[in-house]
């Protein structure tokens, strides 16, 4: 494995040249671990005493260097890995510009020992701000070893300005995450102060190297999505809608290979998830992407953290239409649980007598009067011949109970644990998937008013109304103009609280109104979002039990049940394990 | 206070003037009962400041008084109370209850009933009689159709108004109408009508069954606050409502009166047919089919989630082919309300306003009703 090292000619030195440097211990460590991992190691363990700048050594299994070029991979622009400026459009490996050994020497005490196939025993060499201090024999497994210790401590300056170690060391870990996913053929081993913090043997796939580092149960959760495109390959493990974060710090991008950083590919990534997501979350996802070397620049940041795609389109809609797939299909992982029925097992016994009457019926308030003189004479009595009783009270029926918190949530049991619906979000969701299916298809109906009402637009929106006017009437709306800018509501879609139609009807032209339309598929979104959004329940309307339970069980039918078309969630579950904990039950 | 009051004639008088105490109140007192103690008797009054119930009780009062309590657990721990005589009095803050000949007693926390809201005084006004059955039949054939929605609060009540000829109770939320009306001279309400909440007439209709005198309504000379008394049996019973104010609609503009189709039927068979055909219907929008082709009457439904459903039904029609889709729960309500074997629906086209009516005299001759529902647009719908 070893590779002879060579000499860079100085037109490549120097067409290369970036200027590395070692900017914060991370960097070094990087740096090292990249090297082992292009040694083409089957295992690697970081240890780090202390803190990164006061001491790290990365061990690897690879293919170690030989005796005799110890000395050279500490000269600068000497590697093994590139030997004309023609191979940098063919880079293999993450390094590639034989700068970054002798830069950290330059800073540090360094050690490197190693034993490359085939030889009888290690040599080390000891370097110690630049300058060789000793070299010799040493024993070791096949592989190589870099230590680095007492990192900048002939740059007093430089020190004054490093991070805090702790947040060092977390960046760190993260960093080594990212390898670790990027190569799950590669057992990584982390020891802090002689602590193991962990030890991930090498496995066979991505997922189970993300189960490694984030747990079974997460790593069960990611949805799965793989794609070839133009020689590109593309895998992805995407995290729930519920998984977002605030920040891209869940978003790892593996390029050939490498941990990168990448605007294109987050924004990709965004776009997939849609209305999943509220403004300012981000999905939490690792991209794996092979592109062809010759169609990405790595050699645009000194550290390497970037890339620049040949073909930024098409890798942006390659990655989105592929994460796309899987988020279509998100549904509900769960169902709801009906209540009152026996053999619940995910129930406990004890949860029939805690549990309350959801629904108080106010014509029992107070009335229940055993000594009252007269019972409640029941309204077929009342009206004498040939009256039909009223429907009798609804038996305690096997439905599942539904409560209303504060007129703007409703809980639903279900299995293994609790959901919270957002009243106003759901309905809106449901609302908007209704709205597009009109406006594509079958037209809703119109409940027909009695007393049409009369509402005067303004000028822009009555001009905005001739132009939706056909829409409008694919979502129920009847509608007469009159002279403009005064328009006759017949009709209101039905199956709404329609409170005011006039009302409606204008907040929902506003809501359109908002930027200009440039196609027409667009402007029928617009409308779809805008008539859900004014038309759904809000906070504070209490529902009934019907309508919460028709609202549950319609939000749970709809294509993406976890959000709202703004991308806020419409539901938050609370599981029974998490409930468990939290009062000590083991 | 110092008085003796049978238990059964405390718990009516409490269990009543709870039926307007709001269960959540913003001020502390509202959540109470109001117990006077004077001459006449014990008043129990529970109120909202929307609606009020006072009830009078006679029993043997010795010391005058008045103070609050807890209404709720109030009226929970009075119904528990064995049978017969109790004795109520003042001890400290609390009110002191004896029961069993003095082997039990029960005291509650009472606040200061000072700052009790009043209850309007509607002395001097104008008065309505009407029998309390008559009263309950004209709530129950119209309150049904008022709007719950705030946005036009003139919907939320029961429109009542008059002449020397009849009286009429309306109510609509904008989808449906139900008018009921009795002749009679009523004069005093030719003036306008007034708006009474649908809530307090719901209080009214309660007692307004066991009413052992007619019922008299009392209009405030100002139109703000009703007044419904009443004697049941030996209590005094009486509710109190805010008015709503503002402009009912013209509603009788919108009753159609030449609707030329005319569909008669056998009001139950039409109800178990839209009862079972919206067991299919989706759950918002209720929305139900009739279909009326060739003489033949039917009621469907369809809906992805729920699947399918038709059912005919008996009925007479002559007139052109039609569809026409209704809300299934406005329609059973209506239908529902009517007495009679037999019902009209006199319709006109798919998208305008059909009659509802019983066919038939009621059988208080004196009486008559009518209702209105607009249908929902169906999109294959024409005519």
């Amino acid at each position: 494995m070893a590779r002879p090292i060579l000499r860079l000619s100085p037109e490549t030195a120097s067409r290369i040249a970036a200027g590395e440097v070692i900017e914060r211990p991370l960097s070094a460590l990087k740096e090292v671990l990249e090297n082992a991992l292009d040694a083409g190691a089957h295992a690697v363990e970081v240890r780090v005493d202390k803190a990164l700048d006061h001491g790290f050594l990365v061990a690897d299994d690879g293919g170690g260097i030989a005796p005799g070029d110890l000395e050279l991979a500490l000269e600068r622009h000497a590697t093994s890995k590139l030997k004309s400026l023609d191979d940098l459009d063919l880079l293999a490996t993450l390094g590639f510009r034989g700068e970054a050994l002798p830069s950290i020497a330059a800073v540090s005490r360094m050690r490197i020992t190693s034993r490359p196939a085939g030889e009888e025993a290690a040599t080390f060499v000891a370097v110690e701000g630049g300058e060789l201090r000793e070299k010799g024999a040493a024993a070791r497994a096949f592989g190589t070893t870099v230590e680095v210790r007492d990192l900048f401590f002939n740059t007093p300056a430089r020190r004054k300005f490093l991070h805090s170690p702790g947040g060092e060391l977390r960046a760190a870990i993260r960093m080594i995450e990212s390898y670790a996913l990027s190569l799950p053929t590669t057992a990584f081993r982390l020891v802090v102060d002689q602590k193991e913090r962990f030890d991930w043997a090498a496995v066979a796939s991505q997922r189970e190297r993300a189960a490694q580092i984030w747990g079974q149960r997460h790593a069960e959760q990611l949805l799965e999505a793989h794609g070839e495109r133009a020689g590109m390959r593309l895998s992805m493990l995407l995290g729930l809608p519920e998984h977002a974060r605030s920040t891209r710090e869940g978003q790892v991008f593996l390029v050939n290979s490498r941990w990168v950083q990448s605007p294109a590919l987050s924004q990709a990534l965004r776009h997939a998830y849609g209305n999943l997501l509220p403004g300012g979350r981000f999905p939490s996802a690792v991209v794996w992407l092979d592109v062809p070397a010759d169609r990405l620049d790595v050699n645009v940041h000194p550290t390497k953290r970037e890339v620049r795609f040949a073909d930024d389109d098409t890798v942006f809609s390659f990655v989105a239409g592929t994460a796309a797939q899987p988020l279509t299909r998100i549904y509900p992982p769960f169902t709801v649980v009906p209540g009152r029925q026996g053999g619940d097992e995910a129930l406990p016994a004890w949860a029939e007598r805690v549990r309350e009457q959801p629904v108080v019926d106010e014509s029992q308030l107070g009335l229940a009067l055993p000594a009252s003189p007269a019972s409640e004479p029941s309204p077929a009595a009342a009206h004498g011949e040939g009256a039909t009783p009223a429907p009798a009270p609804r038996p305690a029926a096997p439905e599942p109970e539904l409560w209303q918190l504060h007129r703007t949530y409703i809980l639903a049991p279900v299995r293994g644990g609790l959901v919270i619906v957002d009243q106003h979000a759901a309905h809106e969701r449901i609302l908007y998937e209704e709205a597009r299916a009109r406006l594509e298809g079958t037209q809703g109906t119109a409940q027909g008013l009695l007393f049409p009402v009369l509402v005067d637009l303004t000028r822009a929106q009555f001009e905005l109304l001739l132009e939706v006017g056909p829409h409008l009437r694919q979502l129920g709306w009847d509608l007469s103009p009159l002279s403009a800018p005064t328009v006759v509501i017949n009709g209101v879609p039905s199956g709404l609280r329609v409170e005011n139609p006039g009302q409606l009807l204008q907040d929902v032209l506003d809501g359109i109104g908002e930027g200009v339309p440039t196609a027409q598929d667009s402007l029928v979104e617009r409308l779809a979002c805008s008539h859900a959004c004014h038309a759904a329940w809000r906070a504070g309307d209490t529902l009934s039990r019907e309508e919460m339970r028709a609202l549950v069980d319609k939000l749970f039918a709809t294509s993406r049940p976890h959000g709202d078309p703004h991308g806020r969630p419409t539901f938050v579950r609370l599981d029974l394990e998490e409930l468990h904990r939290r009062f000590g039950r083991s | 206070m110092d008085l003796t009051i049978q238990q059964g004639d405390l718990a009516f008088a409490v269990g009543r003037a709870l039926g307007s105490v709001q269960q959540k109140s913003t001020q502390p007192l509202l959540s109470c009962v109001l117990l006077e103690a004077d001459s006449k008797g014990l008043r129990v009054t529970g109120t909202d400041l929307d609606e009020g119930t006072s009830v009078l009780v006679p029993c043997t009062v010795r010391t005058p008084g008045k103070c609050c309590v807890l209404a709720r657990h109030f009226h929970d721990v009075v119904r528990k109370m064995p049978k017969g005589a109790l004795t109520l009095a003042m001890s400290g803050s609390q009110c002191e209850v004896r029961y069993a000949d003095g082997k039990g007693w029960s005291r509650f926390p009472a606040q200061p009933a000072d700052e009790f809201p009043r209850v309007p005084d509607l002395k001097g006004d104008m008065r309505v009689t009407l029998e309390g059955e008559v009263l309950a039949r004209m709530i129950e054939r119209s309150a049904y159709a008022a709007s719950t929605e705030p946005a036009r609060p003139q919907l939320n009540g029961v429109y009542v108004h008059g002449n020397d000829k009849f009286i009429a109770f309306v109510a609509t939320d904008g989808h449906r109408l139900a008018r009921t009306s009795r002749k009679g001279a009523f004069g005093e309400l030719s003036k306008d009508g007034i708006i009474v909440p649908s809530r307090v007439l719901n209080s009214v209709a309660k007692f307004a069954n066991e009413a052992t005198s007619p019922v008299e309504m009392r209009i405030a000379d100002a139109r703000n606050h009703i007044g419904f008394a009443t004697q049941v049996g030996e209590y005094q019973v009486q509710v109190y409502g805010r008015l709503i104010e503002g402009q009912y609609p013209n509603y009788e503009q919108v009753i159609p009166k030449d609707n030329p189709r005319e569909l008669v039927m056998a009001r139950t068979d039409v109800i178990e047919a839209v009862d079972i055909v919206a067991s299919h219907a989706d759950s918002n929008t209720q929305q139900i089919r009739f279909s009326l082709r060739d003489g033949k009457f039917s009621v469907s439904s369809a809906t992805a989630d729920f699947g399918a459903g038709e059912q005919s039904v008996e009925a007479e029609y002559k007139g052109e082919n039609m569809e026409i889709g209704y809300n299934a729960k406005y329609l059973l309500q209506i239908l529902r309300s009517i007495p009679t074997e037999s019902v009209t629906f006199r319709l006109k086209t798919a998208l305008s306003a059909g009659v509802i009516e019983p066919v038939g005299a009621l059988a208080q001759t004196d009486e008559d009703m009518l209702c209105l529902i607009m249908p929902l647009r169906l999109p294959d719908a024409a005519g």
